[in-house]
């Protein structure tokens, strides 16, 4: 019985330790030029780092050890060392980059430029540049494959999504979005890609093996992104010139809930161990941490000027090991 | 040489026009307040009337509207037209939205521009009035030639909204 009882004791510490492991939040604050680094445990930002002029995007690699934040006005991509929470690196970079996101297998950082139209892939391990794709109009946001076969940029000025194959680099088939597509997000499955179209204020929905589009959904007026809960079954979307988030059933498709939520809300990341979502807005200048169950508003978190999240800001902490 | 004339004169034409819906990399804050020695609902019924904001901002020279949209002809900048819309207004919280749907960048120069006014009491019985504006430089390629470019955009809306404040003030303090 005492060893059972030390057992429990055991399995109950190691059970703490797994469940209340941290993670941060990197928060790229466009008009102060910095990124915030957000303590997912005690939600109090913990650094604030310097990168190149008015950051945008931002993607964490699998094992946190590099952060790449996009840097449109300096031409520039940031490398944020995740041990030291430094800014180790300034790549240059096009004209304009501005969307950007890892393959699955975080070999590749893919980079959408705004002014030349192509996404640029860099080797992350060398950090070089290795391939130019050519694209759509202003390509924006991409989001990639778990099977590390397709990637999906948004053209926002051609109202298309290009579909790139990730083994060859080509760009395989263009979609007809809605009217300014700024974002694209897989689904939890892969099954389907949402896209948010700014001007028409709606989500198209693709499916991702024939490519049809199933539905159109109407969200807030100008949704700028979107995140899914992890098991898919609902979206959340952020619709910047409503200061709301609408919340979709994915099941059935339809936008079942609309919550005021903050001024100019943008970036938008589902954190799977406290089924919170936090939301980013850029005018109020800070990080909203929401209940993903009852919707309630958890937190509010001041981090920098302007702040814009764009991508995927969540990974594990390094700094405490 | 003449076809690089033309060319370069497509160019001028197509970057002052084409640029109702796209825009550059960065969006731009601005956030001006003025605290009046009145009560909220005495300055919300002077702001309140979307379609009257001559009535209280003194750089409109005139203004054309049906409630939902205005057009206002602002006079520091040549009685420039720009189309306004409203976007969301909240009489309980005393506050409204508006956006700019047309407006020519060469006197006005900005790009998805939308605003904020609204009034709030304060303890000591003054009001304090807060107008937000999030808008993008009007130059939508990359490199804005000055006239275009941030400091060009914040200094328009900045001088529309100052001047606006002031006046209210003014007008309800006399």
């Amino acid at each position: 019985m005492k060893n059972f009882l030390i057992n429990l004791w055991i399995f109950f510490l190691f059970f703490l330790k797994v469940s209340f492991s941290n993670d941060l939040a990197f928060i790229t604050n466009q008009l102060s030029n910095s990124v915030s680094v957000i303590d997912l445990e005690t939600y109090e930002v913990i650094k604030e780092i310097s990168v190149g002029s008015k950051p945008a995007g931002v993607t964490v690699t699998k094992d946190g050890k590099r952060i790449f934040i996009s840097n449109p006005e300096s031409k520039e991509i940031s490398v944020i060392d995740g041990y030291k929470l430094e800014n180790i690196k300034n790549i240059p970079l096009g004209k304009g980059p501005l969307g950007i996101a890892l393959t699955k297998d975080d070999k590749f950082l893919l980079v959408a430029d705004w002014y030349d139209h192509i996404v640029r892939v860099i080797d992350t391990s060398s950090l070089e540049l290795i391939k130019e794709i050519p694209v759509g109009k202003s390509p924006a946001g991409i989001d990639t494959d778990l099977k590390n076969s397709k990637f999906y940029v948004a053209n926002r000025d051609d109202h298309t999504v290009s579909v790139v194959n990730i083994k060859t680099f080509k760009e395989e088939k263009v979609l007809k979005a809605g009217k300014r597509p700024f974002a694209v997000t897989l689904s939890p499955d892969n099954k389907f890609l949402y896209v948010a179209n700014v001007k028409s204020s709606d989500i198209s929905v693709f499916d991702t093996i024939n490519y049809k589009k199933i539905t159109t959904i109407k969200v807030g007026k100008s949704p700028y992104a979107i995140a899914f809960l992890q098991d898919g079954s609902k979206a959340f979307v952020t619709n910047q010139h409503e200061n709301t988030i609408s919340v979709i059933d994915t099941i059935n498709k339809k936008n079942i809930k609309t919550l005021e939520i903050g001024e100019y809300p943008e970036g938008i990341n589902f954190y799977v161990k406290t089924k919170e979502v936090l939301i980013v807005n850029w005018f109020d200048s800070e990080v909203v941490v929401l209940n993903s169950l009852n919707f309630n508003i958890k937190k509010r978190i001041m981090v920098g000027e302007g702040p814009r999240g764009f991508g995927n800001f969540i990974g594990p902490n390094l700094m405490q090991n | 040489m003449n076809k690089f004339i033309f060319s370069l004169f497509f160019l001028f034409i197509f970057t002052l026009f084409n640029n109702s819906y796209s825009h550059g990399p960065t969006r731009q804050k601005l956030k001006e307040s003025v605290i009046i020695n009145s009560k909220p609902e005495d300055v919300w019924n002077v702001i309140k009337d979307f379609g009257k904001i001559n009535t209280w901002h003194p750089s409109i020279s005139k203004v054309e509207s049906d409630g939902k949209t205005r057009t206002i002809y602002y006079s520091p900048r040549n009685n420039t037209p720009i189309k306004q819309k409203l976007e969301s207004y909240n009489a309980e919280k005393m506050m409204y939205k508006t956006s700019i749907t047309e407006v020519d960048i060469k006197s006005f120069p900005v790009s998805t521009y939308t605003a904020n006014i609204s009034v709030k009491g304060n303890d000591d019985g003054t009001s304090t009035v807060l107008w937000k504006g999030a808008f993008y430089r009007a130059y939508v390629n990359n490199d804005p030639p000055p006239e275009l470019n941030e400091a060009a955009a914040i200094e328009a809306v900045k001088e529309f909204f100052q001047a606006g404040l002031n006046n209210l003030k003014t007008q309800l303090e006399k």
